[in-house]
């Protein structure tokens, strides 16, 4: 099988974010640790996901694949999980795989598989998932992580808001620009919804 | 129907995970975690020489037989270890007679003068109160590990570090952690530990 090209740039993403030299340093502070190596390892198993899906029309799947993303996510949101992956090596690998297996693959997958109700749902779930999260960094008084200071809490806190307003902005101008051209799709026959 | 069935099985997958990853939802921090499974299964300590504020020798199994308080401080601590040296104070005045209270410096930088002012600032007096440092690096890093202290730099000369009330019961066990403010939930678990 001849390597694509597609598939080795989203395996460099997942490697450039997980090996050193740059995952020390994206470690060692939790702002960098969940936005910056998270997205990028998602990133990279999600441009796998969306070349796997480019040929094999299964809409059954999106569903189930965009529900493992935001699963994924959440569990490797828990400050008690992100500790873990910092102190035991299993756990760090295992992190690894699956937010590049069970949330940038599916995601890559469901999303080509996916129709607009289907986006919209898994944009409303992982900006809403994000905001409490962002929420929660702010406003406990306490460390959630024993390995990060306060100071890189509320840090990762203004992120993770940023990051679900930067989403929900994003997709509201999408759905405008896709409704523009929509009509124009639809009268073409192209397909919009499925 | 497939989507259906796929979809609903991956949710049940998904909150399997969380629900284990969270010990049935009631650990969401390592902190919790920590002093679920310390409660849960009690941790016997490495045994590690303490050189304290007098500058005595002590081996941490010459305390077996009676009820033991530890807590993990460094000497300069300007805010959490004030709060354990205040818990500590506390104690101090209330525990039984035979119980112990051990302040342990996880600084390395921590001698026996440097802790000499944490114990005059705590009115610390052996053998009641023994504050102490660990000389043996290898010895104090297993000693943190196994009763799951994590230090970290706060990046302005001192230590960030996940603060708690260590007891330890007669036979050695780390048996449970209390926050630096629940002395009296310390007191009254040490006393049912005795009866």
């Amino acid at each position: 099988m001849r390597a694509d090209p597609v598939i080795i740039t989203g395996t460099g993403l997942i490697a450039l974010a997980a090996l050193p030299p740059a995952s020390p340093l994206l470690e060692a502070r939790l702002p960098t640790h969940i936005l910056s190596q998270y997205p990028v390892v998602i990133a990279g198993g999600a441009v796998i996901g969306a070349r796997l899906a480019r040929d094999r029309p299964a809409p059954w799947t999106a569903a189930p694949a965009l529900l493992a993303v935001i699963l994924t996510l959440a569990f490797w949101l828990l400050p008690r999980w992100i500790d873990a992956s910092l102190t035991d090596p299993a756990t760090r690998v295992a992190k690894i795989a699956s937010l590049a297996c069970l949330a940038g693959l599916p995601l890559g997958w469901g999303w080509v598989q996916a129709g607009m109700v289907l986006r919209g749902f898994l944009i409303a779930n992982a900006a809403a998932m994000l905001a409490v999260m962002g929420w929660l960094l702010l406003a406990v008084p306490s460390r959630l992580c024993s390995a990060y200071l306060l100071t890189d809490q509320r840090l990762a806190g203004q992120g993770l808001l940023i990051a679900a307003a930067l989403l929900v902005i994003g997709s509201l101008g999408g759905a405008m620009i896709a409704r523009d051209t929509g009509m124009r799709d639809r009268t073409s026959g192209h397909r919009t919804v499925n | 129907m497939r989507a259906a069935l796929a979809t609903v099985a991956v949710a049940a997958l998904g909150a399997a995970a969380l629900w284990w990853g969270t010990d049935q939802g009631g650990a969401l921090t390592s902190e919790a975690a920590r002093r679920l499974d310390i409660a849960a299964t009690p941790r016997r300590l490495p045994d590690v020489t303490l050189h304290d504020q007098t500058g005595a020798e002590m081996a941490l199994s010459e305390y077996r037989g009676a009820p033991l308080v530890l807590e993990f401080v460094y000497a300069t601590c300007p805010d959490i270890c004030l709060t354990l040296g205040t818990a500590f104070e506390q104690l101090d005045a209330t525990l039984p007679a035979d119980a112990r209270l051990v302040s342990i410096s996880f600084d390395p930088n921590d001698d026996t003068e440097r802790l000499g002012w944490f114990a005059d600032r705590h009115r610390a007096a052996p053998p009641r109160w023994r504050v102490a440092y660990v000389a043996d690096a290898r010895g104090r890093d297993a000693l943190l590990d196994r009763a799951g202290v994590v230090v970290i730099p706060d990046g302005l000369g001192g230590f960030v570090h996940n603060a708690g009330l260590y007891l330890v019961d007669a036979d050695g066990r780390l048996t449970a952690v209390f926050d630096p403010e629940d002395t009296e939930g310390l007191r009254a678990r040490l006393i049912g530990n005795a009866r």
